[in-house]
């Protein structure tokens, strides 16, 4: 389990992360959601014990991360699949780093294998595509056999089968039991991975729950509605204090669900032709959440993104 | 021990330093084989004249001593080494033992090899290792790599760029350190108590002008003796890693 508490960073002027609470639970993927620049990757780096918290403190099973003995074997992190020598084989890269905590050599062999790099172990990470440092990045992870892992945007830049397969990965380490908290800037991703979601805008905390829960309260839903009696089925639903949009030969209500709609129809004996439930995108729904929170304004406000569905 | 055997897997598994070793031998012994072709009667040799060349490998095992901390920087390996070890103090100390042991051993290596390269070519010469001063006119050069290893390290932990810190040294023992004798009177003054000089004043003892050539130092009042001169060097050298590894303590990687 992660546990930060008030944690707080400040660069110079910059607040970058700014008194966060939050809990990770084990046994689930937990989605770290913010716009480019909310402080993800600060708030990962502080509770790796790499930056110093300006205030606040972050416990991994109680302890601050200087405090573990052996570290890799409590926690695994995949920051910056660029962290290594260029010119350092990826067997020499995960041998150094199972020496520091003194794991046996054959562990190198077997995370090699399980991300499926055995065979170009002895050639340089340089030379590696973007697709095979993140899959030695993740071999770097699980080295220590760790039960919390933590993935700053792994999926940035990999092509769609990567992307399944590092979704795949983590969904799979977390029904082992493990803590997994994986940072992304697309509600989109998250909802495809993540159970838990910690959602931050500037380093603040915007929401943190079940990802559903926090899609289903940020996405607006409107139901779609069309009927022969249309001007006397929206009578009766603004009656019933619904906000209505005449759009086509149908109507768009807000705030009911299709049963509602549904009984207020009958009520009034009018025929219902359609009545289908409408979500705008994720990433709308984010955006309007993280509005406030964003950091640098395109300036092209709301008007780029066509309602759709 | 486990650190110290990280240090030397990270330090050989790269090309650098085995490059600055070839180069920093090649350098010296080249050097040397000119300067022993030249010697003659109005140049004649001597142990110490075999040593003359010592500073070009120095300068370049500091130049590897300062690479292996500011690459680490350089491409974020840094970080993943705090992530494995968050005692970071241990992870310096070990690096330098690494780095600075091997600096060391290179520099009796290239040591020993100028003086038997200058026998071979001169075996008329009288170049026989006898006296006291004689072993720390050869012997003495490891130590002083040593030391200007531990140096560059603690220099590279804290400016942490390649270019700056290696710029820093080449310019702090080649340059800085001469030219504050252009300082009238007092210039000469301080150039006994900057460590480079004093490292060359261990080596040369208390003869730096040999032969011909005027040595490191040449000119120069140093108020240690040899022996105390590199006690001083080392002092400073320490110094400044230890200033290097509280920054890196306080500093965010
Ligand atoms: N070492 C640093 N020095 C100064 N400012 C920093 C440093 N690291 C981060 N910042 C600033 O802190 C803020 C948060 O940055 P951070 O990288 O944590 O965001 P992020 O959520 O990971 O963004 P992204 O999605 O782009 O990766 C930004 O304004 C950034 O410019
Ligand atoms: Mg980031």
């Amino acid at each position: 389990m992660i546990e930060a508490v008030q944690l707080t960073k400040r660069y110079g002027q910059t607040l970058a992360v700014d008194n966060l609470s939050f809990t990770v639970q084990p046994g689930r993927v937990t989605g770290f959601l913010g716009p480019n620049g909310a402080g993800k990757s600060t708030t990962m780096r502080m509770i790796l014990g790499l930056d110093n918290p300006t205030a606040g403190s972050v416990r991994i099973d109680g302890r601050t991360y200087r405090e573990l003995d052996r570290p890799l074997r409590t926690v695994g992190a995949l920051m910056d699949a660029k962290w290594l020598h260029p010119n350092r084989s990826a067997y020499s890269h995960l041998l150094w780093l199972a020496r520091s905590n003194r794991l046996p050599a054959r562990r190198v062999n077997e995370v090699l294998d399980l991300v499926g790099l055995t065979a170009v172990a002895k050639r340089r990470a340089g030379g590696f595509s973007l697709g095979m440092s993140q899959r030695l990045g993740i071999a770097a992870a699980l080295l220590g056999d760790p039960g919390v892992l933590l993935f700053d945007e792994p999926v940035n830049g990999l092509d769609p089968e990567g992307i399944v397969w590092i979704r795949r990965f983590m969904q799979s380490l977390a029904a082992e039991g493990r803590t997994v908290l994986v940072s992304s800037h697309l509600l989109s991703e998250m909802a495809l991975t993540a159970e838990d979601l910690v959602v931050i805008g500037r380093g603040r905390l915007i929401s943190q729950g079940s990802a559903a829960e926090f899609i289903e309260r940020s996405s607006t839903s409107t139901v779609f509605v069309r009927s022969p009696q249309l001007a006397k089925l929206e009578a009766a639903l603004v009656d019933k204090g619904f906000p209505v949009v005449t759009e086509g030969e149908g109507l768009q209500v807000s705030g009911a669900r299709t049963e509602v709609i549904g009984d207020v129809a009958a009520a009034i004996g009018a025929v219902v032709h359609e009545l289908s439930p409408q979500r705008g995108s994720l990433e709308q729904a984010f955006m309007r959440l993280t509005e406030d929170s964003v950091e640098y304004h395109t300036g092209l406000g709301d008007a780029v993104v066509p309602e759709g569905k | 021990m486990a650190l110290l055997d990280v240090e030397r897997i990270k330090l050989f598994s790269t090309r650098a330093p085995w490059w600055c070793m070839v180069l920093a031998a090649a350098l010296t012994v080249g050097f040397t084989v000119l300067l022993v072709a030249n010697a003659g009667t109005t140049f004649p040799l001597a142990v110490s004249t075999t040593q003359f060349a010592y500073n070009f490998g120095l300068m370049v095992v500091m130049v590897m001593a300062a690479l292996a901390i500011t690459t680490e920087y350089r491409f974020g390996t840094i970080k993943s080494t705090f992530q494995a070890v968050p005692n970071r103090t241990a992870v310096l100390v070990s690096k330098t033992v690494v780095v600075a042991l091997l600096a060391g051993v290179v520099g009796e290596i290239i040591a020993f090899a100028c003086w038997g390269v200058a026998r071979l070519m001169k075996p008329d010469a009288d170049l026989a290792i006898r006296t006291a001063s004689d072993w720390r006119n050869v012997a003495g050069v490891g130590p002083v790599y040593f030391g200007g290893a531990i140096l560059a390290l603690g220099v590279g932990m804290l400016i942490r760029q390649t270019a700056g810190a290696v710029s820093i040294i080449l310019v702090w023992s080649l340059l800085a350190e001469s030219l504050v004798g252009l300082v009238p009177t007092i210039g000469v003054k301080i150039q006994a108590w900057l460590p480079f000089n004093v490292a060359g004043h261990f080596v040369n003892g208390d003869e730096p002008a040999t032969g011909g050539v005027q040595g490191r130092g040449a000119g120069i009042d140093f108020a240690m003796s040899p022996w105390v001169s590199l006690l001083y060097f080392m002092g400073v050298a320490v110094a400044l890693l230890v200033i290097g590894i509280v920054v890196v303590n306080k500093r965010d990687a």
